[in-house]
């Protein structure tokens, strides 16, 4: 479960700006989320705020009844090592190690037994249509595929939320589609909670509700189920 | 002797006061003998050989030259078993005055006596010091080398006439006191032949010189501050040696002469002496004033000395440690020369020390 | 060429973009620079101010003409002055004096000042100069004449009297007065000839004629002249042959201390090749555009060089500086030979020379040049095409160059066989410098090799880590050469000094059996015992038995070369016991010849071994001596000779002694027979009475300020090869910060980011570490076996420091791991998680 009430966040300095004047969120396992908005709207905060990264000036975010803001930085860490996972625009694996260790970075992390691990990376990989690939090196792939693994990572340890950020900013409409849909088919199976941060009407309208961060707060749109 | 050689003397003779040699007098009963007499007397504290000159070059030029051996016993080091123990030191110093430049050339030498290289022999003349040397080779014939940086000499020298032995048969009185005297002894109208040699050019010389020999243990008083001195060979064969000691206000303490005429010697007594300066010449060098010429009366006759030169002052501050003018002079009288010889004057800069 | 924009870009733009690593290549180029240059310095200083006291003992002298030991007989002195050509012959009489009152002894010379003021006119002046004879004290003693260095080093004032000890017994003397530097530049005093002989038991002898020749004569004719009237044993020197020979002993000191320093220049080179590669790569997208724009490879070949050029000018600038103030405070802290011993005298004003400067300046910048000339090339061949595509990375392609590796190894092997240079174990050198380079070009494939069997360990930092070096194989090996170039020559050192230091140990407790060594005087010196005391000593309660020795010198015959001689009780029975042998006669001792046993140092000078015979001038007199056996000599650096006692009297007639050895009985006590001995010893007199454990201790504190300097160079050499794995990380954690984001947004703590980081630092330490023990333990075996045994002549056994070698090696991981966490410390922060979102 994850409950987001009234985060108020400015940054300081010269132009003192409220980017989050009151954002209150309600998701529970198995829900997808869109947020959309303007560059500069906030989108970027709310996630780093969501993940523990920052800060807010006031409101809490809980994950199943842990309030993030509560815990310090290492604390933070660990909660996102446990509950959450990432997907991000620019893939961001580890050049160095293989497919498979990039993977299993997570359950590493974790303390998962080797054995169990093995199991749960091969099953991922297998879904995202990888397997073959297991022992390759992450720049001998394809934008696409290296995003296949990046959900692959996000979703290995079962995390209750999976954040999105701008997941198909850098794939081709075909690959994108692909992504989209592995990462929808993973999260409904796991049954964690999705929060896709996106431009993309396309990509928003994968998930099952949709919002628009707008002035600081955000504003429910319907959702246009499109045809994946 | 000033300061440098003093400093010399140092560094050998060390303690200076303890152990005093037992120096012997000079003893007016003294008979000179030559030609043992001509060598060296090594038990007395100095003595010094001394030969003076005019010389003529081939081409009629005349030049004045000096070459000088003395010898002493510091009394230190007597005890020291090292052949190297300066129990004598030997010095030398030769000069050439060459109007033709109007310039005086000097060398030197010293030495500790031994190893053959610096000797000084007894009975017999034959000084040597490295290259230079003085000695009688047979008879009555000498010869004096002196080769020193920029010039050289190797004279050979006859005596033409017996030897003047001064004061009382060689016993010369140097002051008040009987007991500041020397045995002294010339050999004046040495003839001269020889060779000299200036920047390396060599010129055949002729001339006529006189030869000092003097040795004793304390022949200056206390009080007296320099000498004035001439050696003059005649013109008529004769020799005239007059000598004074002065004190620091120039007075004479003490005079004495010899004047050898063909008809027999005379010794003047210091009253009959008379020391008369008729012309001043300063050294641009060191500043010294000296009287250098002079009219000098001996009994009833008076001599006029005029140097060859103005400028022949030796600075011998490097070695033997004085500073003094002795040069060539012609000897006039009643307007005429009637000789050549020597002047020497110390102490004219500061006290005379030996 | 390019213009000054490009220029820009090309040269000075990187450099400013990463200016610590640039500030970090400066320093490196200027330590080297200035460790260099300030023991290049040192030695100048030394060698002139050496070579300047011993020509100042000939004056102006042309020739001189001199003998071994206590010289020759006196009557020699107007022999050679009559020789045609020969104006001035000067004798000399040089003592060693053992001063009294005070340690060590003095050089004085008696000189005949009536001789000797034509050669040198200065001492003459000096002793008459000025008004100093008025004001002095009065000097009644027997004079003595200081020169400006003995009265600075001694502290002693005009009128001040000194003794000195001949035998066991004062001779008084008084300073009279202190002559100018350029009077005399030794350490020594001038005394009367005369007073020299008959004071200093050398009556009838002379140890040199300073000869100066007449204007216009033949140097070589009187040569020949002089060499019909001359003995054996007695020659004919030039005042710079006397200058080298003073200067011989210390030479393979002072060049190996040179090669010492100049391995933190070479360390500097390769630190600023690592700067420069990394700095290649890191831009080969930067380098790719400026060619597409229209660059030149040539200018950029250029560009780069001169940056390098400019990292090397302002580098070397900077050492001379500090190599300028490095070597005064040398001079004034530790004196020349900085601790060793081997000159005497004061700190002397070091003067600055251009010429010099400007020489050392070039050398910087030209190791820094050459490090940047391999990465400048790689730059300038970037393939433009691929180079612009994103994500081109080229970090872990690894060439292995096994047949370059394999050719430096075989060359330095081939090297090692080569003889000496001029007396100088270049070969040695050159060897080692293959074998480190040949090492650094090894390095990719060590790695690759090494982390291929890389355990593989659960912690997450752990396998990042490891993923990360293999991954960034060039990089690591980058980072790590420096560090594998000075740590390997400091493992070296680490073993050839242990190996030394013990050698030397074990052999000092060898060659002492005695219980109490009692001891005045030393070759040539003015102290020593004699019987009397000998047989007084005898009579002590408590003494099982004694034994003697005494030191001398002899000429080798055939080379000329001087040899210490030891008069000891020793004969082929006894020899093995109290000598350490490295090898023994076989065969009886020739007809005639008188058996001896001789230092490896003297072994070589001779090449002659065991069973051979060779001949002695000792004394005067031509001795024939069969070689029993050699013997490992740490103290003789000329090399000595050891005969038995009885004989070397019966030769020199010489019956003096320079050390009792004591072995006590059993049950006698060492202080009491001490306090006895003490008793017996003429009142004033100095000696050194001393157990075994005193003369081990003095011999390794000696040891031990030898060394010192060594160990300074090293630490330095040391820190400029951290240089290079600091700048490893920080080059690499600014490239891979969204790598650090990514892991920080999965869960990564900072604790664990540290980790990663300090494992990758200590994994290059640990590499540095792994190549440069085995490298070093190599170079050690070259320092050990060849270069030490042609510079000092000295056989030392192989003894390994594992535990200083186990803290050093702990020491550089853990300074490996803490500066990469340091130098990582951007990778911590809070905004390497910004960093995930940002553009390529």
């Amino acid at each position: 479960m994850l409950i987001i009430e009234n985060l108020r966040k400015a940054f300081p300095g010269m132009s003192a700006r409220q980017v989050l004047s009151d954002v209150s969120l309600r998701a529970g396992p198995g829900d997808y989320v869109a947020i959309m908005g303007e560059s500069g709207s906030g989108k970027s905060t709310l996630l780093n705020l969501i993940a523990g990264l920052d800060t807010p000036d006031s409101g809490r975010v809980l994950i199943d009844g842990q309030d993030l803001l509560s815990l310090d930085d290492a604390a933070r860490t660990l909660q996102r090592r446990a509950r959450m996972g990432f997907v991000f625009q620019a893939f961001h694996l580890l050049p160095h190690l293989t497919i498979e260790r990039n993977v299993a970075l997570p359950l590493a992390l974790n303390g998962v037994d080797e054995r169990t691990s093995r199991e749960r990376v091969e099953e991922l990989l297998t879904a995202v249509g990888l397997i073959d690939r297991r022992s390759e090196f992450p720049l001998k792939l394809s934008g696409g595929e290296m995003q296949r693994v990046a959900v692959a990572r996000a979703l290995v340890h079962k995390p209750t939320l999976v954040l999105a950020d701008e997941p198909t900013g850098n794939l081709d409409a075909e690959s994108a589609a692909e992504v989209l849909q592995l990462l929808r088919t993973q999260l409904k199976r796991d049954n964690a909670i999705g929060i896709l941060v996106t431009h993309s009407t396309v990509a928003a309208a994968t998930t099952d509700r949709m919002y628009r961060l707008a002035a600081g707060t955000l504003h429910e749109q319907s959702v246009q189920r499109a045809k994946v | 002797m000033n300061r440098v050689l003093a400093l010399l003397f140092v560094l050998f003779a060390g303690v200076t006061a303890s152990a005093q040699p037992a120096y012997p007098v000079v003893d007016p009963a003294y008979v000179i003998e030559f030609p043992r007499d001509e060598g060296s007397h090594p038990r007395f504290r100095t003595e010094w050989w001394y030969v003076t000159g005019w010389l003529e070059t081939s081409a009629g030029s005349p030049v004045g030259f000096q070459i000088t051996f003395f010898r002493t016993r510091p009394g230190t080091q007597e005890g020291n078993p090292s052949r190297f123990a300066a129990k004598q030191v030997l010095f030398a110093h030769a000069a050439l005055s060459d109007p033709r430049t109007g310039k005086l050339l000097r060398g030197e030498r010293s030495a500790r006596a031994g190893f053959g290289l610096a000797e000084s022999r007894e009975g017999d003349l034959d000084v040597v010091l490295d290259e230079w040397s003085l000695r009688r080779v047979d008879g009555s014939d000498y010869r004096a080398v002196a080769i020193a940086e920029g010039f050289s000499l190797q004279l050979d020298l006859r005596a033409s006439a017996q030897p003047l032995l001064h004061g009382k048969a060689g016993f010369s009185q140097k002051g008040p006191e009987t007991s500041n005297a020397s045995h002294y002894y010339s050999l004046p109208q040495l003839e001269v032949k020889g060779q000299i040699e200036i920047s390396g050019r060599k010129e055949a010389v002729r001339g006529r010189a006189w030869l000092d020999h003097e040795w004793s243990t304390a022949f200056l008083d206390p009080q007296t501050y320099g000498w004035d001195w001439i050696g003059i060979n005649l013109d008529d064969g004769g020799a005239l040696m007059v000598s004074r000691m002065r004190d620091q206000h120039g007075v004479s303490r003490w005079a004495f002469g010899t004047l050898r005429t063909p008809s027999g010697t005379t010794t003047f007594e210091p009253q009959e002496i008379e020391w008369q300066p008729q012309r001043q010449w300063r050294s641009p060098r060191t500043g010294i004033e000296y009287p250098i010429e002079w009219a000098v009366r001996i009994g009833d006759r008076t001599i006029r000395l005029q140097p060859l030169m103005d400028d022949q002052e030796s600075d011998t501050r490097g070695s033997t440690g004085t500073i003094y003018w002795e040069g060539a002079v012609t000897a006039m009288e009643e307007g005429r020369a009637i000789g050549r010889g020597y002047l020497e004057l110390t102490g004219y800069g500061e006290r005379l020390r030996l | 060429m390019a213009g000054t924009a490009v220029l820009d870009a090309g040269v000075f733009g990187p450099l400013r973009h990463a200016p610590g690593r640039t500030a970090l290549a400066v320093v490196a180029i200027a330590l080297g620079v200035a460790l260099g240059f300030a023991i290049y310095l040192i030695n100048r200083v030394a060698a002139d101010e050496v070579s300047l006291a011993a020509r100042s003992l000939f004056g102006m002298a042309d020739l001189a003409v001199e003998a071994t030991g206590d010289g020759f007989d006196e009557g020699l002195y107007p022999i050679v002055a009559r020789v045609p050509g020969v104006e001035v012959a000067s004798p000399v009489v040089q003592i060693e004096a053992r001063m009294v009152g005070r340690r060590g002894v003095l050089t004085l010379l008696g000189m005949d000042v009536f001789r000797s003021r034509r050669l040198q006119p200065a001492f003459a002046q000096a002793a008459g100069g000025g008004d100093k004879a008025e004001s002095a004290p009065v000097i009644d003693g027997e004079p003595i004449f200081l020169s400006a260095s003995a009265a600075r080093t001694l502290g002693a004032k005009v009128g001040e009297r000194m003794q000195f000890q001949v035998g066991l017994e004062p001779r008084e003397f008084q300073v009279a007065a202190i002559l100018p530097r350029t009077a005399l530049e030794d350490r020594a005093a001038i005394i009367d000839i005369a007073t020299a002989q008959w004071q200093f038991e050398r009556l009838g002898r002379l140890s040199r004629l300073n000869l100066r020749l007449a204007p216009g004569a033949n140097v070589d004719q009187v040569r020949d002249s002089l060499a019909q009237v001359l003995p054996e044993g007695v020659r004919v020197v030039t005042p710079g042959q006397a200058a080298d020979d003073a200067l011989r002993l210390s030479r393979a000191y002072r060049s190996n201390l040179t090669a010492l320093a100049l391995v933190a220049l070479f360390t500097g080179g390769f630190f600023v090749y690592s700067t420069q590669s990394l700095a290649a790569l890191r831009r080969r997208r930067e380098f790719a555009l400026l060619h597409a724009l229209g660059v030149t490879r040539r200018e950029q070949l250029f560009m780069a060089l001169v940056g390098g050029g400019a990292i090397g000018a302002a580098g070397a600038l900077v050492g001379i500086a500090g190599g300028f103030l490095i070597a005064q405070l040398g001079l004034t802290a530790l004196g020349t030979d900085l601790g060793a011993g081997y000159f005497r005298g004061g700190a002397p004003a070091l003067e600055f020379h251009w010429h010099e400067a400007v020489a050392f300046c070039a050398l910087g910048i030209v190791v820094a040049v050459a490090g940047t000339l391999q990465p400048a090339l790689q730059a300038a061949n970037v393939p433009t095409a691929t180079a612009l595509k994103a994500g081109d990375v080229t970090s872990g392609d690894v060439r292995s160059h096994f047949v370059l590796i394999a050719a430096l190894f075989v060359l330095a092997a081939i090297t090692l066989f080569l003889p000496p240079v001029a007396g100088l174990p270049l070969p040695g050198y050159v060897s080692i410098g293959l074998l480190i380079i040949g090492t650094v070009v090894a390095m990719p494939a060590i790695l690759r090799s090494l982390l291929a069997h890389a355990p593989a360990l659960k912690p997450v930092p752990w396998e990042i880590a490891i993923a990360h070096l293999r991954g960034t194989a060039r990089y690591a090996t980058l980072s790590v050469s420096a560090i594998v170039v000075s740590f390997s020559l400091m493992v070296a050192m680490a073993i050839m000094v242990t190996s030394f230091r013990t050698s030397l140990d074990l052999w000092v407790q060898r060659i002492l059996p005695a219980d109490v060594y009692l001891r005045s005087g030393y070759i040539g010196q003015s102290s020593h015992l004699d019987q009397a005391l000998l047989e007084s000593i005898r009579g002590i309660g408590g003494i099982e038995r004694l034994e003697t020795s005494r030191f001398a010198v002899a000429d080798a015959i055939d080379s000329g070369q001087p040899l210490t001689v030891i008069a000891r009780e020793v004969d082929a029975s006894s020899a093995e016991r109290v000598l350490w042998l490295e090898a023994v006669a076989k065969q009886p001792v020739a007809a005639n010849a008188v058996p001896v046993w001789i230092s490896e140092a003297a072994a070589d000078q001779l090449r002659l071994g065991p069973d051979a015979t060779f001949d002695l001038l000792l004394a005067g007199r031509k001795v024939t001596a069969s070689i029993r056996g050699i013997w490992r000599d740490y103290e003789h650096p000329r090399g000595a000779v050891i005969m038995d006692r009885a004989t070397y009297e019966s030769l020199t007639g010489d019956g003096a002694i320079n050390t009792i050895w004591i072995w006590l009985k059993a049950d006698a006590s060492i202080d009491d027979v001490q306090r006895q001995i003490r008793e017996r010893m003429p009142a004033g007199s100095e000696y050194d009475l001393r157990i075994p454990q005193d003369l081990r201790r003095l011999s390794l504190q000696a040891f031990d300020r030898t060394f010192a300097v060594t160990y300074a160079l090293e630490c330095i050499a040391i820190l400029i090869g951290l240089f290079g794995i600091s700048a490893g990380t920080s080059a690499q954690v600014l490239a891979r910060r969204r790598e650090f984001g990514v892991l920080r947004h999965i869960g990564l703590t900072r604790q664990q980011i540290a980790s990663t980081l300090a494992i990758e630092g200590a994994g290059l330490g640990a590499l540095g570490v792994l190549v440069g023990l085995i490298t070093g333990a190599c170079v050690s075996l070259i320092l050990i076996y060849v270069v030490n045994r042609q510079s000092f002549h000295w056989s030392m056994d192989l003894y390994v420091p594992f535990g200083l070698l186990g803290i050093l090696s702990s020491a550089l991981i853990a300074a490996g791991a803490v500066i990469a966490v340091v130098s990582g410390r951007q990778a911590m922060r809070g905004d390497v998680i910004a960093a995930v979102k940002e553009d390529w």
